[in-house]
């Protein structure tokens, strides 16, 4: 190799010669260097645009009831609750069927398919006691009477895949579940007041 | 040239630099607690514990079987829903009565509701653990709503509505 160089020389051809400090070697140092401020800046426009967001979203947040950041996510959940309806024309029961859809008359919602009727006669409480000698001398129970076969209790059933938010609870639609609850429920070809009296999961 | 380019480079990252990184900090810190700042731009005063206790009459057994020791109520306050406060413990519960009157003598007495398979009719006692402030005699639950001994409120958890009567409201010591 020596030999070819002296022979390049004398022939009067010239090498470059070799840079030194900023050589081609220390040149890619030089450029490795130029890249990592380059990330630098990067990393500091990034982090700039990200508190310039954040300044936004914590402004939005704290000062409007919008909240980006959301109140939590709803689950679904396969729940069945039972509504009660009192008084119900027993002659109009066969009106209800299982499977029926169930909306509920304030939000529009559908919230749940029925999946299983119940009834039993139609008892209300009265103004009499009536003493109990099971439970005691000088007890007294509140007097009970019970409409005749014309006039049952109706309990009715439904299944409902509905969002869970902790915290808060159940709904279908735009319409909460809730036991104790009060709803106006309208089937297919039957409409009815009544109170949510179980629920369960 | 390269040396001129070196100190410049050096020159661009400054204090304003330093400032807005930290500024960018404080923006996800104050995300991460944006809660507990709201809360302090909402009430401005400390919240202290309170003890709540209510009554409930003539509740279906069904019902009760859901109020238990942590069980989370809240209220609603127009659109805004403010947490009321947990069950301290599980509700103590008795046979619901009522007073009336005999038929033939006119004694009043004390009547139980009878209880069968479907209804099972309990008056409750319970106890809610909440913070609120007190200003000229004025409790406030979270600061924001004003309640009273002998008002009846409508309160909610996951799985219940219910309507309360407020029997006391006291501080916890």
């Amino acid at each position: 190799m020596n030999h070819e160089k002296n022979d390049s020389a004398l022939q009067g051809e010239q090498t470059p010669r070799r840079k030194r400090g900023f050589g081609k070697q220390p040149s890619s140092d030089h450029e490795k260097k130029d890249q990592s401020r380059r990330w630098l800046f990067w990393t500091v426009d990034i982090l700039l645009v990200v508190a310039i967001v954040a300044a936004v979203l914590v402004a939005v947040s704290l000062l409007t009831p919008f909240s980006l950041f959301g109140s939590g996510e709803d689950e679904l959940r396969s729940i069945t609750y039972t509504v009660e309806f009192v008084g119900v024309d027993s002659e109009q029961v066969s009106q209800l069927k299982v499977g029926d859809t169930v909306t509920d008359v304030k939000t529009g919602s559908v919230i749940g398919t029925v999946s299983a009727i119940n009834n039993r006669p139609y008892e209300v409480y009265t103004d009499t006691p009536i003493p109990d000698k099971e439970l005691g001398e000088d007890v007294y129970v509140v007097g009970t009477y019970t409409y005749p076969d014309s006039y049952v209790t109706l309990t009715v059933t439904i299944s409902v895949t509905a969002e869970y938010r902790a915290g808060l609870g159940y709904s279908a639609e735009d319409c909460r579940i809730a036991v104790g609850s009060e709803y106006e429920l309208r089937f297919p070809s039957y409409t009815a007041s009544g109170s949510c009296i179980g629920m369960r999961e | 040239m390269e040396k001129e380019k070196k100190v410049g480079i050096r020159r661009r990252f400054n204090v304003l630099d330093a400032v807005l990184i930290l500024l960018a900090v404080l923006c996800i810190v104050g995300v991460w607690q944006r809660k507990n700042l709201q809360e302090l731009f909402a009430s401005g005063e400390t919240l202290e514990e309170y003890t709540i206790t209510f009554e409930v009459r003539e509740l279906r057994s069904t019902t009760v079987d859901l109020l238990t020791k942590d069980t989370a109520f809240y209220l609603v306050d127009g659109e805004d829903t403010v947490a009321l406060g947990t069950l301290t413990e599980n509700v103590s519960a008795s046979a619901a009565t009522v007073y009336l009157q005999k038929p033939d003598d006119g004694e009043t007495v004390e009547a139980v509701y009878p209880q069968d398979e479907y209804d099972y009719r309990l008056d409750v006692k319970g106890a809610l653990a909440c913070r609120g402030t007190l200003h000229e005699e004025h409790f406030h639950v979270e600061g924001k709503v004003h309640l009273t001994v002998n008002q009846v409120i409508r309160i909610y958890s996951e799985k219940v509505d219910l309507e309360i009567r407020i029997t006391g409201i006291e501080r916890v010591e």
